[in-house]
């Protein structure tokens, strides 16, 4: 009894679908085509995501609460400060691994 | 067929029934998740997100220390998925002293890291930690995937860097073949600004949807295995932990994304064996130590193709290729590392202790 013939009935199915369409697929996304879809469609949800970003920050401005780009602000002074303290600690680490 | 076949069969038809509910509510629900990365290990050193592990072991048995760079994309708990099935626990039972570099999960704060924050910085640091901790004068390097580049740059840059031999293991050095999201950045159809988000990084789910589509129809496959085999724990075990792994992408630093696009995807000079950083020219001639390559036969990230050529370009006089009858992971965790890779690493190493 060869092996495939011990698989239930639905997994050979599965399987001769696989055969059919993976070869198909993995050639369909290596074409031009389907390239500039992908570039297409990452430029839109940025644009849309950036859309929806200001309309969102009017209105929460308008009620005087932060907005993500606040909330963004805030985040990059902190980074400055840990960026800082990092390379004032790595100094350290140098100087002591001289010593 | 004869009767008690016929109720052996049929008893086994049942349990795997009541298996398989067991089994597909626990998945279904999220329940009891196996832990993964659980081998015994301590941080050694540490710069920035970057952490060195030293594992535990009392079978140490080599005369130098295995580091492993691990690549910037991924988790690095990938080498050591589960107990039973791990990369460093084999390593650990061949009697290495593992050392794993790990560079974490990058934020705003690591927005602007380059390449050379990893070859001149990251990497030969945690070489050097690595030899202090083991109390040697020099250690072995094996670099994975995109950790490959880094310790191979890493060599090439610093021809004091204490490493006596190098092994690169599903290494990319020639990105002409790259595809889906890659091919449409090498194409100049996108911009990384365009992927990056407002920390300055390539968002996680970017580079796994970037996976994701490299194979598309993987999931169908993969989740027939699943419904085939949900009455076995340990197979249920092992799908759950990789899925997780798959899924679990972490974000790739913006300036090192940039820098990397445009030295190694569209000019392509890893091929060429000369890549400019932090203001000279590295050049992978300038690798005079033993070197193996572990390629993959089945990668469909890095093919065989991509990684080969850089037997070819380094100046040692000592080369050797292992071809593992794997696919990029399948590599580190299958049962074809513990069957191929682990060993022939070893014997590898063993070869070239003195």
């Amino acid at each position: 009894v060869s092996g495939s013939r011990t698989k239930p009935r639905w997994r050979r199915l599965v399987d001769r679908v696989d055969r059919s369409v993976t070869p198909r697929a993995n050639a369909a996304v290596r074409t031009s085509a389907f390239a500039d879809l992908m570039a297409a469609r990452i430029r839109l949800e940025g644009q849309l995501r950036r859309r929806v970003e200001r309309q969102t920050a009017a209105f929460w401005h308008l009620l005087n609460l932060p907005t993500v780009s606040d909330h963004r602000a805030v985040r990059a002074q902190l980074v400055a400060i840990e960026a800082q303290l990092r390379a004032l600690s790595e100094r350290l680490d140098d100087a002591a691994d001289e010593d | 067929v004869a009767l008690p076949g016929l109720v052996d069969n049929l008893r086994r038809d049942v349990e795997r029934s009541v298996f398989r509910a067991r089994n597909g509510l626990k998945y279904v629900t999220g329940v009891s998740r196996p832990g993964v990365g659980l081998t015994p290990k301590h941080e050694v050193w540490q710069r920035g997100k970057a952490r060195l592990f030293r594992y535990e072991s009392d079978q140490r048995r080599r005369p130098r220390p295995l580091v492993i760079t691990f690549s910037i994309m991924g988790r690095s708990y990938v080498l050591d998925l589960l107990p039973g099935s791990s990369f460093v626990e084999w390593l650990l039972e061949a009697g290495h002293d593992v050392f794993l570099l790990d560079f974490g999960v990058p934020d705003q704060a690591d927005a602007g890291n380059t390449l050379e924050t990893y070859v001149d910085d990251y990497v030969p640091r945690a070489v050097r930690a690595a030899r202090k901790a083991a109390g040697v004068q020099d250690v072995d390097l094996l670099g994975y995937c995109f950790g490959g580049v880094l310790a191979t740059l890493a060599v090439a840059a610093d021809p004091k860097l204490p490493v006596r031999n190098l092994a690169a293991m599903a290494t990319p050095i020639d990105f002409s073949g790259m595809t889906g999201v890659l091919q449409i950045l090498v194409r100049g159809q996108l911009e990384v600004d365009e992927l990056l988000d407002d920390t300055g990084n390539v968002p996680a789910e970017a580079i796994h949807r970037m996976f994701r589509t490299m194979k598309p129809t993987a999931p169908l496959a993969s989740y027939a295995n699943l419904w085939e085999q949900m009455w076995n724990d340990q197979f249920v075990e092992g799908f759950q932990a990789m899925s997780r792994w798959a899924r679990d992408q972490v974000p790739f630093p913006g300036a090192c994304a940039r820098q990397g696009l445009e030295l190694l995807l569209r000019r392509n000079l890893l091929v060429e064996g000369r890549v400019p950083l932090g203001g000279r020219e590295v050049a992978l001639s300038s690798i005079r130590q033993p070197l193996l390559t572990i390629v993959a036969e089945h990668d469909h990230l890095v093919p065989p193709a991509a990684a080969r050529p850089l037997a070819d370009l380094v100046g040692s006089e000592d080369v050797t290729e292992l071809l593992v009858p794997a696919g990029h992971i399948g590599l580190a965790t299958g049962r074809n590392a513990v069957r191929t890779t682990v060993p022939g690493l070893t014997a590898w190493l063993e070869e070239h202790d003195t």
